[in-house]
């Protein structure tokens, strides 16, 4: 058979590539949480408290947060009202360290995404005060998006008495 | 000096090729930049266009998908020549592959009667492959928002990208004429796709005595 005549039907690839893919995305989403079953919350620190840095933010989820190459949910958070869309840190745990937020009032939004990074529907939002460099090294301060800085996995210190989870000088 | 050139490659062909790399260029860039961890820092061509670079390059793909689809309506017949030649076997191909990787400096490559040459198929098919590999599961990444389909078809996006990010590379490298063996060959996507006759007998000898006797369907243009 000549390659002309063989490609005469390779306009249906692609249409059958479609209908391929309409397939997998009703199968691949069966089953996915829906807006209403989600929650997120930001534990730690409390919304209007003082704290020092580094500072852990702890958040709660209705579901378990991974690395998007997992399929999980994961969350954006942003700080000082920065798009969760466009400037954003990536937290695929429930704890995340930050660091490089400058002194005075910052609020910290947290917003559950799904793992290709649309908003799964829930956010939550705080406000802190970081406190003056005291005993930290005093110097620059990075914007909060670009300075902020952690672990997806948290440290696994305890929470219990509610302030050595956070870092030194938290306490509200 | 026109006729000391030889055209390789249709008006048509040129502008598709065109518009397929700049588009990968694009989603190169985005993909790179996100795997590597800059993702939520905006890359200068997301705060130009005001689209997050994830949203970006979802569009970018979308975009790459829909220009990999015209040749299918639009250009069978080269496709058509694409397959035949890209997938043809010659006596002393073999020769050819051996010789290639002095050749590239020296410039004294052995015969080959193809279109493309034995390397140039080779390249072919695993870039194509390759490609058709990573359009596929990113457009239907688009489409899914997290789960374990969604987690198996990132992977095989990740690690095509792995495949396909290299030869590409490889084939700019090539493409953009610095290496001895391949001087001149940039013109053959580029200001009219003349390629020096010189350059054209080098690198697709059977090729270009087709042209010059009028023996290829397109006919010689020189």
């Amino acid at each position: 058979m000549r390659w002309t005549n063989r490609v005469r039907w390779l306009p249906v690839v692609p249409l059958l590539l479609g209908l391929a893919l309409v397939a997998v995305a009703c199968g691949g989403n069966a089953g996915a949480a829906t807006a209403g079953d989600l929650s997120l919350h930001i534990t730690a620190p409390t919304a209007g408290v003082k704290v020092a840095e580094p500072f852990m933010v702890r958040v709660d989820s209705s579901v378990p947060l991974g690395d998007p190459s997992t399929g999980d949910h994961h969350v954006h958070l942003c700080f000082d009202s920065a798009s969760c869309d466009a400037e954003y840190t990536l937290v695929y745990g429930n704890e995340f360290m930050v660091t490089g937020l400058a002194p005075g009032e910052h609020t910290i939004e947290a917003s559950l995404r799904n793992a290709d990074h649309t908003p799964a529907g829930p956010t939550d939002e705080i406000t802190v005060t970081v406190k003056p460099a005291g005993t930290a090294a005093t110097g620059s301060s990075p914007s909060p998006a670009a300075g902020a800085a952690g672990t997806g996995s948290g440290s696994s210190s305890s929470m219990g008495d509610g302030t050595s989870a956070y870092g030194p000088g938290y306490g509200g | 000096m026109a006729a000391d050139r030889i055209e390789r490659h249709s008006r048509r062909t040129r502008w598709f090729h065109t518009g397929a790399y700049l588009v990968t260029t694009g989603l190169l860039v985005t993909g790179w930049w996100l795997y590597l961890g800059g993702e939520g820092h905006p890359t200068p061509l997301s705060r130009a266009t005001g689209l997050a670079d994830v949203r970006l390059h979802v569009w970018l793909g979308r975009a790459l998908a829909v220009w990999a689809v015209i040749p299918l309506f639009a250009g069978r017949r080269s496709i058509a020549t694409f397959l035949r030649e890209t997938f043809r076997h010659d006596h002393g191909d073999g020769r050819w592959l051996l010789r290639w990787p002095t050749a590239v400096f020296t410039g004294r490559f052995a015969r080959h009667e193809g279109e493309f040459d034995p390397g140039q198929r080779v390249a072919n098919v695993l870039l194509v492959g390759a490609l058709i590999l990573l359009i596929s599961s990113g457009l239907a990444l688009s489409v899914l928002h997290g789960g374990q389909v969604f987690a198996v078809l990132a992977h095989i996006h990740l690690w095509s990208t792995f495949v396909v990010t290299p030869l590409i590379a490889g084939h700019v490298l090539i493409a953009v004429g610095v290496l001895p063996g391949y001087r001149g060959v940039w013109r053959a996507m580029h200001l009219g796709g003349r390629v020096p006759l010189a350059t054209a007998r080098r690198l697709w000898p059977a090729w270009t005595e087709r042209r010059l006797l009028g023996l290829d369907p397109t006919g010689p243009r020189r």
